[in-house]
């Protein structure tokens, strides 16, 4: 080859170098087109058809936060990490679980329940800005009406299991999120706004009396000692009209994966938690008492995931197995409350007349107020047993009833070894720790 | 334009001139042609000197063209379109010492020129390959690991790529897979850097892009499988390990980690040559396991003293507090009882056959391998009565011997040439691989947790905690992989000067993936792993996934001598890169009798996943080498990445390196005992890309119940990510220095090198604070980490006498690993692994105490331990020295060779989490039940165990340090002439190895210092929970060439 072929080789070389360089983009972009079928951009739930999708994800995520989701690491429901906390259940997994036995850490498995929180919370309120945005052809206020009952109910259940403080988020900003620090006080009020607006804003009774029950219920966590009467009565009057057989039930499904009941999952089927018995000396003899309303089978032990031999939980027995939120029965239940706090001899009868529906033989009152309240908190307790309700009732009786936590909560050994601690909340998780909007709670008081 | 882009087109236009021809070739200046177009040919032999026997595999070249050859089986080679006049060719193998050789060529004439070379220890004149071609050592200015696979495979119990390199190279930590035949290992060059991505180095395999990928949808619980498995070593000629971003800036981003460049063996000219070999083996888990004890009382009202009557576990904290009083002890070993042990030896049997051989038309290598081993697991003989009277049939074979590899590759390479200054390299392999695990990992009812946690008693399940060891057994784990990788290698050479490439291929990997249990059979008791009562404790898991990589480079590389002493290499390329993983998981629970797939489940689901990736770069690099012995490098490579923000643009990658050879110049002092000093530093950068949808913000599509419309289960929208439009790669930038040293005649090599690696721009997924609402993280570059240390290798040829020679090799370093920042993001405190800035990397953490019997009974309680008011760093999990140390014994002028390797791993600290199944959650182990334990010990367990002292497993924590006896080989050679007379073939030789021999001293008290379940691509941390230890494994192996 000459010497004029060799340069121009090389210049050709050159301005191809150089003609590559600056069309890269002409060269790269189609070299770089991935596809990504996996996820679905912002832009495409901009729609009414969208906003119908952020609605039917904003109640399965209530149900996640209610009632949890299937076993690895998706969240706990609240009603299992509050009976943990609470008398309901014991740990059986391997090691020690620090909610159990009261001695919460910040990274204390499972932090995934106070994410649910916000998840939960987040997607309530995208659902609701989305059909004021996108309302569908008709519903779309019943729709939203639900939306707030949830919220409400959200609001309510958190504030009973969380401490007081807790980061949420203010409903702004989608991609650059930060959140308003709001007391227990705080989540009560708003919740009894959220209640409010779903009762005004629906005619559908399954709705309405959903909400009716949960404002009662976040009245009657707002009393303090010396307005529990009045605060009593305002809730007993609330929900004086629903019916005792009413349920609202939050479902799961089984085709879904990480949609299913956790206490199914963990307890029925792992056995990583366990019903128990008069748990650390204060607990309610759930086993013992053979009472159908806690659905457990002591002729059926086995050993738990860590050994522990414990009996058969059948209080959940499928995967999609609802929970419920609200009922009747916690109408009636209030009702006693309020006349017990008013001094109307009548709560008895209230309790009995429930115990009759399924046949329980009527209760004698006990011979002191102290031991009343114990029936009534015992009652609330069995009935309700694992639906997220039990933690803010032994909150109550200590901040409403002035009872000491150590004579309400599990207290002394823990049959893992060691001793109970003190803790009688929950704190959110260590993630939260990187909001700059947060500095911790403000107390962690009952 | 933007600034890079001129930068790079400065760059080529800089190195363009040094293209250009030199005067004086122009002979006559009226003359149309010039000497450059006057070539004739250079044939001759390369022998050893010292036996003159003709050495295969030499690499000859012309110096300042880039014209060269091979030589060939008889040591014979031929060079083509040499130019004209007088020339000097570089002769150079391993093993030998560098030569050159003048030779005068004639204008269509040839020329024979034959080249004795000395042999010696030494490695600067060794090829290796790099991102723009093969290059000599001496010419980088950065130390490159290399390991012969060849010559390893022949005598050394190899059963994949990963103990190939184990404890071999200096600054290579292989961390050892979990006990199961088939498992993988991890690799980390030169520490940890990456927070949230994979650790892994870039595995390139004859200039494709190779993945190493974990198995996507891996459904064997418990084993890390990935996918550098399924290569086979025999096919390796050899293993160069590029350490660091000061020589990997060429590879991009992805080679942050550094780079294992694999190249499979090649045909040479010559007659057809046969190998074969055949191995039997055995694998063996001979470590001892410990009993389980129970200690039982009779619990004690501590208010009225009170004994009941029921026997209970009363362990000696409880005793000692007055809950209960001691009266027996019972204890149980189910890893050795008759009923439950669940280990046997396993054999083993592979075999293989390659013929490589060619002529001037093509050159080709052929080869085929089977391999067929099982694991040392199996079901005890009681067991398998047990199942067959409640089944009415025996378990089948694959559940009393749950672990078995069955894997079988074929690989053909093609060499020839397409025209006079053209050749074509084609390569093609395929595996197909069948391997089978058993049930374990950390799941509940899997087979370490069972027997890890039983009690001390022989219970309903005869001593495991609640499954029957058969039934363990029969849960099912499989995966079937066939793997395609086809590589294709186009050289010309145009004009003498100018070298052309152009590289593809292809990575395409089928797997399937199941776990399943049938009715009526596998774990029972809880929801194992997946279905449950009401689904017949039957169902199948599956993942399918085809992966398919593609690579494509296009190289151009100028050579031209620009003085008499200045020689001048300029490479120019570009490379795409895509990936893409297309999976479909299904899962089927509540099978009917006889029924095995997910079409006969009672309940049914299905998800999909897609991931791609593409990555498009090119890079330009300039050498100017001055007399053979100073080597100068600069090099760019930029990179796009359809991973990164929209508003991230390409990201350059400068490296630079200097190699000096000072000991050849005229004024370095010469010593008898010192042969050769270089000296080499480097500097680059290399990059690490996010995750496919790291930047994109996005919704993700679920099916949720719906709350008012019963039983239907509706399509829904959740936000999963925020995105970050911002997000660019991490990139690590290293500086390397160091020294070579040939002493004592070469038969003593010493290289020392120093480096200090730094990551920027870490990629971290910031946990998001949950009240957002919006996903659990968001990527973001934040972190900067810094990994700094020494390397060390020595090889030395000790004795060199006729009856008998010893070779060693010596390969050690320290690594120190830190975090240096995190930015705003306060990160998680979780006991055990933890990152904290100022320390290492997924170091472990947790809360200090103090401890006093304090009423002398010889038995620790919570009040008698006193709890430090904040936590403490315990010790790094990743080792801070390595080291291996090989020694080869030659007898009877190499007739029987006898090889060993010890592998030491040092400063590094275990969770120890079996200690703490048994001695926190179980209570089963002998501190917590026998009286006279330790008091440390029992101090340690009573922290971990109590609510009050945090749970604390401060002393749980243990030292990881070892040392083990990692191979033993001694192959015997059947001298030549008996192999021609009586066996008709070329060479014969018997080997008996050993792997895995012995743990000849360790500080960790649990089962194996290596059993690490921790080990991924992507986490860190360091816990032998749910892990086997690693197989020992004992071949007999015979080679035999013809």
């Amino acid at each position: 080859m000459n010497i004029r072929t060799q340069v121009g080789a090389l210049a050709f070389t050159a301005m191809a170098a150089g003609a590559g360089l600056t069309a890269c983009d002409r060269i790269t972009d189609p070299l770089l087109d991935v596809d990504t079928p996996d996820i679905v951009t912002l832009d495409k739930a901009a729609s009414a058809a969208g906003a119908q999708s952020l609605f039917i994800a904003a109640q399965g995520d209530f149900a996640r936060f209610i009632g949890g989701d299937r076993a690895g690491s998706s969240p706990l429901g609240l009603n299992l990490i509050g009976g943990l906390l609470a008398d309901e259940l014991i740990s059986t997994r391997s090691g020690t679980e620090h909610v159990d036995n009261r001695s919460v850490l910040p990274a204390t498995f499972p932090s995934n329940s106070w994410t649910q929180v916000g998840v939960s919370y987040a997607r309530i309120l995208r659902a609701i800005k989305a059909i004021e945005t996108f309302p569908p052809a008709t519903g779309g206020k019943d729709q939203l009406a639900l939306l707030h009952a949830l919220e409400g109910m959200l609001l309510t259940v958190t504030a009973e299991t969380y401490c007081n403080g807790i980061p949420l988020w203010d409903g702004e900003s989608d991609t650059d999120p930060q959140t308003k620090t709001l007391s227990t006080a705080e989540l009560y009020t708003a919740a009894i706004a959220q209640f409010d607006l779903a009762i005004g804003g629906t005619t559908v009774a399954n709705t309405i009396s959903m909400a009716t029950i949960g404002k009662a219920r976040a009245v009657m966590n707002q009393a303090t000692p010396t307005t529990r009467a009045t605060s009593f009565a305002s809730a007993a009057t609330l929900v004086a009209g629903i019916p005792t057989s009413y349920r609202f039930n939050v479902v799961f499904g089984t085709s879904t994966s990480g949609l299913g009941n956790a206490i199914y999952d963990w307890a029925n089927a792992t056995k990583n938690f366990s019903a128990v018995d008069k748990e650390g000396g204060n607990g309610l003899d759930y086993i013992s008492s053979a009472d159908p309303r806690v659905k457990v089978d002591p002729t059926k032990v086995s050993a738990g995931q860590d050994g522990t031999r414990t009996a058969q939980l059948n209080q959940y027995t499928s995967l999609d197995a609802p929970v419920t939120v609200a009922s009747g029965i916690e109408s009636r239940l209030i009702a006693a409350e309020s006349q017990l706090a008013n001094g109307d001899a009548t709560w008895i009868v209230t309790l009995n007349n429930a115990r009759a529906t399924i046949g329980l033989a009527p209760l004698t009152p006990a011979a002191t107020p102290a031991g009343q309240v114990d029936q009534l908190f015992r009652e609330r307790g069995f009935w309700m047993y694992l639906t997220a309700h039990r933690l803010g009732d032994m909150r109550r009786l200590v901040r409403q009833y002035g009872r000491d936590a150590e004579t309400v909560y599990p207290t002394g050994s823990y049959f893992k070894g060691g001793a109970y601690g003190t803790d009688v909340v929950l704190p959110p998780a260590q993630e939260e720790m990187n909001n700059p909007n947060w500095t911790g709670c403000t107390d962690k008081k009952a | 334009m933007p600034s890079f882009k001129r930068g790079l087109l400065a760059l080529v236009l800089i190195g363009t001139p040094t293209m250009l021809p030199a005067a004086p070739f122009a002979r006559d200046a009226s003359s149309r042609r010039t000497a450059a177009t006057f070539t004739g040919t250079v044939r001759g032999r390369v022998v050893d000197r010292a036996t003159n026997q003709g050495i295969v595999g030499v690499q000859v070249s012309v110096v300042g063209t880039t014209v060269g050859a091979q030589t060939d089986n008889s040591g014979a080679f031929v060079i083509r379109g040499v130019p004209a006049g007088a020339q000097t060719l570089r002769v150079s193998r391993l093993g030998y010492r560098l030569t050159t050789a003048p030779v005068s060529v004639a204008d269509g004439g040839e020329v024979t020129a034959n080249v004795s070379l000395e042999p010696a220890v030494a490695r600067l004149d060794e090829v290796v390959t790099t991102a723009t071609g093969s290059v000599s050592r001496r010419e980088i200015g950065n130390v490159v690991a290399s390991v012969n696979a060849d010559s390893v495979t022949k005598v050394s119990p190899i059963t994949n790529v990963n103990e190939l390199l184990q404890a071999r190279t200096s600054g290579v930590q292989v961390l050892q897979g979990q006990g199961v035949i088939g498992s993988s290992s991890s690799i980390r060059i030169r520490g940890v850097s990456s927070l949230s991505l994979s650790n892994e180095p870039l595995i390139v395999v004859d200039g494709v892009r190779f993945s190493n990928d974990p198995e996507p949808g891996n459904l064997s619980a418990g084993v890390r499988i990935n996918r550098l498995s399924s290569l086979n070593p025999e096919e390796i000629a050899n293993v160069d390990i590029i350490k660091g971003p000061s020589a990997a800036a060429l590879y991009g981003t992805a080679a942050a980690n550094g780079v294992v460049i694999i190249k499979t063996k090649r045909g040479r000219m010559g007659g057809a040559r046969w190998n074969a070999f055949g191995e039997l083996g055995l694998s063996q888990l001979p470590n001892k396991y410990p009993a389980n004890f129970r200690s039982w009382g009779r619990n004690r009202n501590v208010t009225t003293g009170v004994i009941a009557p029921a026997a209970v576990q009363c362990r000696l904290a409880a005793s000692a507090a007055g809950q209960c009083v001691i009266d027996s002890l019972s204890s149980i070993n189910p890893w050795t009882s008759e009923f439950t042990r669940p280990f046997a030896n396993g054999p083993s049997n592979s075999g293989g056959v390659q013929v490589s051989g060619g002529t001037e038309a093509v050159k080709y290598f052929v080869s085929v391998n089977r391999d067929n081993e099982v694991g040392p697991y199996k079901m005890p003989a009681f067991e398998i009565d047990r199942l067959t009277t409640l089944r009415g049939q025996a378990p089948r074979q694959e559940q009393i011997r749950p672990n078995q590899l069955r894997n079988t590759s074929v690989r053909g390479s093609f060499s020839f040439p397409i025209a006079s200054t053209a050749n074509l390299d084609i390569s093609t392999g395929y595996t197909d691989r069948d391997l089978r695990t058993p049930f374990d990992g950390t799941f509940f009812a899997g087979l370490s947790t069972q027997l890890f946690t039983a009690p001390g008693f022989k219970n309903a399940t005869n001593g495991t905690a609640r499954e029957f060891v058969g039934d363990i057994y029969s849960v099912q784990q499989r995966l079937q992989l066939q793997r395609a990788f086809g590589s294709v290698n186009a050289n010309w050479t145009p004009i003498p000067w100018l070298a052309l490439t152009a590289e593809g291929g292809i990575d395409n990997a089928n797997s399937n993936n199941s776990q399943y249990q049938f009715p009526g059979e596998g774990t029972r008791v809880g929801l194992a792993w997946g279905p449950d009562a009401s689904q017949n404790f039957s169902g199948i898991d599956i993942a399918r996934t085809n992966s398919l990589n593609y690579t494509s480079t296009l190289r151009a590389a100028g050579t031209r001598q620009l003085t008499s002493t200045l020689n001048s290499v300029t490479t120019t390329g570009a490379q795409w890169f895509r990936s893409g993983q297309y999976q479909l998981f299904g899962e089927g629970y509540g099978l009917g009798v006889g029924a095995t797939t997910l079409t006969a489940a009672q309940q049914r689901l299905a998800t999909t996943n897609t991931v791609e990736n593409s990555t498009f770069g090119y890079f330009v690099q300039e050498q100017l080498s001055w007399r053979d012995r100073l080597y100068a490098t600069v090099s760019a490579r930029t990179d796009l990445n359809s991973a990164f923000g929209r508003s991230v643009g390409n990201t350059v990658y400068p490296a630079a390196n200097l190699s000096y050879v000072i000991s050849e110049e005229g004024f370095f002092p010469k010593y008898a005992w010192l042969d050769r000093v270089r000296l080499r530093t480097s500097y680059g950068q290399a990059g690490l890309q996010p995750g496919a949808t790291a930047a994109l913000a996005f919704l993700q599509p679920l099916t949720y119940p719906s709350l008012t419309t019963s039983g239907a289960e509706l399509p829904g929208l959740t936000l999963q990510s925020l995105g970050n439009q911002e997000l660019k790669p991490e990139i690590t930038t290293e500086f390397e220095g160091g020294v070579d040293l040939g002493l004592f005649k070469n038969r003593l090599n010493v290289e020392i090198t120093g480096f200090n690696k730094a990551s920027r721009d870490q990629i971290f997924n910031r946990p998001l604070p949950p009240s957002f609402g919006a996903g659990n993280t968001q990527t973001v570059n934040i972190a900067k980490v810094v990994n700094a240390g020494v390397e060390l290798q020595l090889d030395g040829s000790i004795v060199e006498s006729s009856p008998f020679t010893w070779g060693v090799r010596f390969n050690g370093s320290r690594i120190k690993n830190k975090l240096v920042d995190i930015g705003t993001v306060t990160l998680a405190t979780p006991q055990g692994a933890r990152n904290v800035v100022g320390y290492p990397l997924f170091g472990l953490w947790d809360r200090p105490y103090t401890f006093a019997d304090a009423n002398a009974d010889g038995i620790i309680v919570a009040s008698e331990i006193t709890l430090a008011a904040a936590d403490s760093f315990r010790g790094p999990t990743l080792p801070e020295y390595e080291a291996g140390f090989s020694n080869t014994f030659g007898f009877f002028r190499g007739l029987i060779n006898v090889n060993t390797l010890i592998d030491y791993r040092g400063k590094y600290w275990n969770s120890y989490g079996i200690g703490v199944s048994r001695c926190v959650t179980a209570g089963n182990c002998p501190t917590v039940n026998v009286p006279g334990s330790s008091l440390e010990s029992q101090a340690a367990a009573v922290a971990a165990s109590s609510g009050t002292l945090r749970n604390t497993r401060w002393g749980i924590f243990q030292p990881n340090d070892f040392i083990k006896l990692r191979e033993i080989s001694v192959s015997a050679n059947v001298p030549e002439r008996y192999v021609g007379r009586y066996l008709r073939g070329r060479t014969a030789q018997i080997v008996f190895s050993g792997r895995n021999l012995a743990t000849l001293w360790t500080k960790y008290p649990g089962i194996d210092p290596e059993a690490n379940r921790s080990v991924s691509n992507l986490a860190g941390g360091n816990d032998d929970l749910g892990t086997p230890p690693a197989i020992r494994t004992f071949n007999v192996r015979l080679n035999f060439g013809f």
